[in-house]
């Protein structure tokens, strides 16, 4: 890290992020692990949750505060553009975390281990749910082979027909690589509102 | 946001003193360019209070905030376009 970068080449950087979920022990860390320039960064995030709608009868809103670890790795892009991936627990019950790192993601890849498809209907749902922010499926073949086909995996979990799934090995930097690039291809690829903001 | 990039607006300076140690550190460790995220990760502060320290720093423009890059207007495509050619150069 130089220490001389003019202020000027700071002003302009700018960065931005891809979320990776996926279910337990799916290979979300490996991943980030394979493709980041920096030793994937487990960090303890405290976050607070606002009290879902209840049916208590006490008019006080109730603040919940929970401690999850997060992953996250980054990317050189080029001298002004900074990506940074972020992995998630994939459980529904981390949902309201997942509202705050997934807002302003230009994406997100879901990992899927082919073995345990059920581990990632959460974050199917979730992101199915979500239509602003396009989604990636990888698959981690863990024994080199997979046990459905993709056509099944998409039917099994519901995948809109136009969310890519692509095969890939988490330990590998250049296939965890390929993940991401098909992901910004994807997300170039969609139709842009402006009013998806948000 | 997590992801957002800070710099500390004036980097040859010194930290004022009348800022929380935490702060100070903040704004030393700024002096390159830090993810939101890689703060709280590097000083061991929690992320919601990091936000909260940043942008006391930011609102007496003791630091600098960086615009994201979100992919959800138009002319942020030219952006993600650059994104994945550096991926590509990355991943070939
Ligand atoms: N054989 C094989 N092992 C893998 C592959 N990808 C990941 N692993 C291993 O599987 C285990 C789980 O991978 P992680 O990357 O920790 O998975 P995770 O999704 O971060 O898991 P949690 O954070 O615990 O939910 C690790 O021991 C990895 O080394 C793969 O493609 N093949
Ligand atoms: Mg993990």
């Amino acid at each position: 890290m130089g220490s001389n970068v003019s202020s000027n080449d700071t002003a302009s950087m700018m960065s931005t992020k891809i979320v990776i979920a996926g279910g337990f022990g799916a290979g979300k860390t490996t991943l980030v692990g394979s493709v980041s320039e920096i030793p994937p960064v487990t960090t303890e995030a405290v976050m607070t949750e606002a009290s879902r709608a209840h049916d208590d009868t006490s008019a006080t809103p109730q603040k919940v505060t929970t401690t999850v670890a997060m992953d996250f790795g980054r990317l050189t892009l080029d001298r002004e553009l900074i990506m940074y991936m972020f992995g998630t627990p994939g459980q529904a019950r981390f949902w309201f975390m997942w509202d705050d790192l997934v807002r302003g993601a230009v994406g997100a890849v879901i990992v899927v281990d082919s073995r345990r498809l059920a581990d990632c209907f959460d974050a199917v749902d979730y992101f199915e749910k979500n239509q602003n922010i396009p989604y990636v499926i990888a698959l981690n073949k863990f024994d080199g082979q997979l046990e459905y086909t993709p056509d099944e995996i998409r039917e099994a979990l519901e995948i809109s027909p136009d969310v890519p799934i692509i095969d890939f090995d988490a330990r590998d930097r250049r296939s965890s690589g390929n993940v991401l690039k098909r992901l910004l291809e994807y997300t170039l690829s969609r139709p842009k509102s402006a009013e998806l903001v948000g | 946001m997590v992801q957002t990039l800070v710099s500390t607006a004036d980097p040859g300076t010194e930290p004022p003193n009348n800022l929380m140690p935490e702060s100070q550190n903040i704004y030393r460790l700024c002096r390159e360019a830090r993810s939101v995220a890689e703060i709280a990760a590097e000083l061991k502060i929690p992320l919601g209070v990091t936000q909260v320290l940043l942008s006391d720093l930011a609102d007496q423009g003791l630091v600098y905030i960086h615009p994201t890059i979100t992919g959800h207007s138009p002319s942020e495509n030219q952006v993600l376009e650059r994104a994945l050619r550096g991926l590509e150069r990355l991943f070939q």
